[in-house]
């Protein structure tokens, strides 16, 4: 089978699980939450073995090229997610979660196109490193996103005094605090380990001195350095909670500007991510 | 052979009246079997709750069994009939199944929805099965009802969100802190609707709790019951900062705790969430201390409203959860349907009957060509063998009154999906 109808099925199996997953939330039957579960699992297989499929085909890393890169996101996104809902048991943030990845790998399988010349430098394990552990830590600002606003809904409610049906479907304030720390925790160490390995293969593929820096480096820089600042304030009298939850939100605005806008205009080096 | 249900609930009979009927469970296991040694049931289930005194069951006196059933009660507990009239109900067949859905599933509740009714339905049914005083019937019927009333949890919201104002403010105790086992309770005064807050707030696992009044003798019996320990009023100011759940019904005309002595507290605690439960009435903390960062405060109009939100959002799943009752009662009704002899009969022999012709085209086919005589000789063949052998469990089926063989009969010949 091509890769395209593997892309195509990961597609129908996290539609099929986002839609089981907004019927057990609202019908509350709990078959279909535990369906849901079982086809975002296959889906991830499914997905994989499509990325897999890709790299055959080119003969190289399948996240070669922008799209690659975003169904590598996509990927490591959903097995995060998957990850955190099995520690915590807790499905709720599926219905953020689902409808995200069921779009990026839609654009993926929609647009995608298998490209014919690979840049010879595109290769070798310090890259491949160097992207997987980039694109982890772009995956784990997504979840501190999307815990945050989880975490901003339930505070918002809560302060009104009128909690409702959004209280009762999501987590608790603590456990969103605690999901977002850790994620964000994960995600700075994952990015810092990024920027090492990029600088260091960077140093290796090219001798010229023009190519050691790179606009895009100056933007991870400013993510990290917002990130931290998050895991600071999170211990701050005056911050922790609703505060410090924008803080992170304002931090993956960056990391989507940079994803986007940077690689686009600004950078040389970084055409995918 | 009737399934019928006799009994007298909050809506029929007045507490005083309830009191008398009502069957602790050494009465309902020597009721039950009086019952059934006296031959007034053949089956014998008796629910007996606050709220309700029921007895279910299945009779060959069909409807006399009712009247019986009645004086039964009246005799045992000594109540003059008179007095009962009127309060008792009853239901027979597909009304008696439908009501002890409906009761499984806390419809029929004083407090809809509220989860105890199901685990006394399953206790009143594993009583009766102890004094093996049920039989196929009442077995399969409290089974279903305990299926039902699961099935009604999980699939609508009746049930699940809090109704009263103590379960909302234990709720939205756990909306914001996750786990209450590490967070510290202190509970100021000790009126009737804390202490229900404060053993709820221990029932989801908070440990510290800690309790103080004006009267320390009543602080110190409150911190027995909720297992926590008692507090000086003089020193609870200055405890309030170690605190994560504050809950306070104390009678004063000034607020106690103000809302400058709060802001001042959090920035001391780091701001870590503070939830502030006011259940008096007046108010006894400054309404203005809610807007300190990170401070949760409830007063007893907003617990109210939000109980109050939930009873009608509970009220609207009710026709999701009648219907479900509806179908479980149709497919109750299929099942006993299925125990009766004549439809067991019929679908033996019609699935004898299917394997008669499809044998017989079978082997038509393999011999060819046949004369008229002789195939019509071979049909007859078939039609005798099938008719003998059914001819025996067909009179016994329709002399036997036991059920059980019925249903070792469908259970034998797999009968259960034939029509």
């Amino acid at each position: 089978m091509s890769a395209t109808v593997f892309n195509w099925m990961s597609v129908l199996c996290y539609l099929v699980s986002g839609s089981g997953y907004v019927g057990f939330l609202t019908l509350r039957k709990p078959h279909l939450g535990r369906m849901a579960t079982g086809f975002l699992a296959l889906g991830l297989v499914i997905h994989f073995i499509a990325l897999m499929r890709r790299a055959a085909l080119i003969g190289s890393v399948p996240y070669g090229d922008l799209y690659g890169s975003i169904s590598l996101f996509a990927w490591d996104l959903g097995l995060i997610y998957l990850g955190l809902e099995l520690y915590l048991r807790q499905k709720s943030m599926s219905i953020f979660l689902l409808p995200i990845v069921i779009v990026l790998q839609a654009a993926f399988a929609l647009f995608q196109r298998v490209p014919t010349e690979i840049d010879p430098w595109v290769k070798g394990w310090l890259f491949a490193l160097h992207v997987n552990i980039s694109v982890l830590a772009y995956a784990a600002f997504a979840i501190s996103f999307i815990a945050s606003v989880a975490y901003l809904i339930q505070h918002w409610r809560l302060r009104t005094h009128r909690p409702g049906r959004w209280s009762s479907l999501l987590p608790s304030l603590d456990l969103l605090e605690r999901v977002n720390l850790t994620s964000v925790i994960l995600g700075v160490g994952a990015l810092s380990a990024g920027i090492l390995t990029g600088v260091a293969w960077a140093r290796r593929a090219w001798s010229h001195a023009s190519h050691r820096w790179d606009a895009k480096i100056t933007w991870s820089l400013l993510v990290l350095v917002i990130y931290a600042l998050y895991i600071i304030l999170q211990k701050r009298r005056g911050w922790r909670g609703q505060r410090s939850a924008w803080v992170a939100v304002g931090g993956f605005l960056v990391v989507l500007f940079s994803y986007t806008m940077v690689n686009l205009f600004f950078s040389r080096l970084h055409a995918y991510f | 052979m009737s399934l019928l249900v006799v009994g007298l609930n909050h809506r029929t009979a007045p507490i005083e009246l309830r009191e008398h009927v009502a069957f602790a469970p050494a009465q309902a296991r020597e009721a039950i079997q009086q019952l059934t040694r006296e031959g007034v049931l053949e089956e014998a289930v008796i629910v007996s709750t606050c709220n309700r005194s029921e007895v279910y069951g299945v009779s060959a006196l069909e409807r006399k069994a009712i009247a019986a059933v009645q004086s039964f009660v009246c005799q045992f507990h000594r109540v003059d009939p008179q007095r009962l009239n009127g309060a008792f109900y009853h239901y027979l067949e597909a009304d008696a199944v439908r009501h002890l859905f409906r009761v499984a599933a806390s419809l029929d509740s004083m407090v809809l929805g509220e989860p105890h009714i199901l685990g006394q339905v399953r206790q009143a049914f594993s009583l009766a099965l102890e004094c093996r005083t049920t039989g196929l019937i009442l077995n399969h019927l409290f089974q279903k009802a305990a299926q039902v009333g699961k099935r009604i949890r999980s699939e609508t919201e009746i049930g699940l969100r809090p109704t009263s104002v103590s379960a909302v403010a234990v709720e939205l105790a756990t909306k914001i802190f996750g786990e209450l086992g590490d967070r510290s309770v202190l509970v100021v005064g000790a009126g009737q609707m804390s202490q229900l807050t404060a053993r709820g707030l221990a029932m989801r696992g908070a440990r510290h709790i800690t309790v103080t009044n004006r009267s320390f003798d009543r602080a110190t019996a409150l911190a027995k019951q909720v297992g926590g320990r008692a507090l000086p009023w003089e020193q609870f100011m200055a405890s309030l900062k170690t605190q994560d759940i504050v809950i306070t019904s104390i009678q004063t005309d000034q607020y106690i705790i103000r809302h400058d002595v709060i802001e001042h507290m959090m920035s001391e605690r780091n701001h870590r969430p503070l939830f502030l439960i006011d259940l008096g009435l007046p108010r006894n903390i400054d309404p203005d201390a809610e807007r300190v960062y990170n401070v949760f405060l409830y007063n007893l109009d907003d617990l109210q409203s939000i109980a109050a939100q939930n009873r009608q959002e509970r009220e609207k799943d009710i026709p999701k959860a009648e219907r479900i009752i509806e179908e479980e009662v149709q497919k109750f009704m299929r099942w006993q349907e299925s125990l009766s002899a004549v439809s067991t009969i019929k679908s033996l022999r019609f699935k004898a009957e299917r394997i008669r012709q499809s044998e017989l085209e079978a082997h038509l086919r393999k011999l060819g060509p046949l004369s008229d005589r002789q195939r019509n000789i071979i049909t007859a063949l078939t039609l005798a063998i099938v008719n003998k052998i059914l001819h025996e469990p067909t009179v016994r089926l329709k002399q036997s009154a036991d059920k059980r063989h019925l249903e070792s009969i469908r259970y034998l010949f797999d009968l259960n999906d034939e029509e």
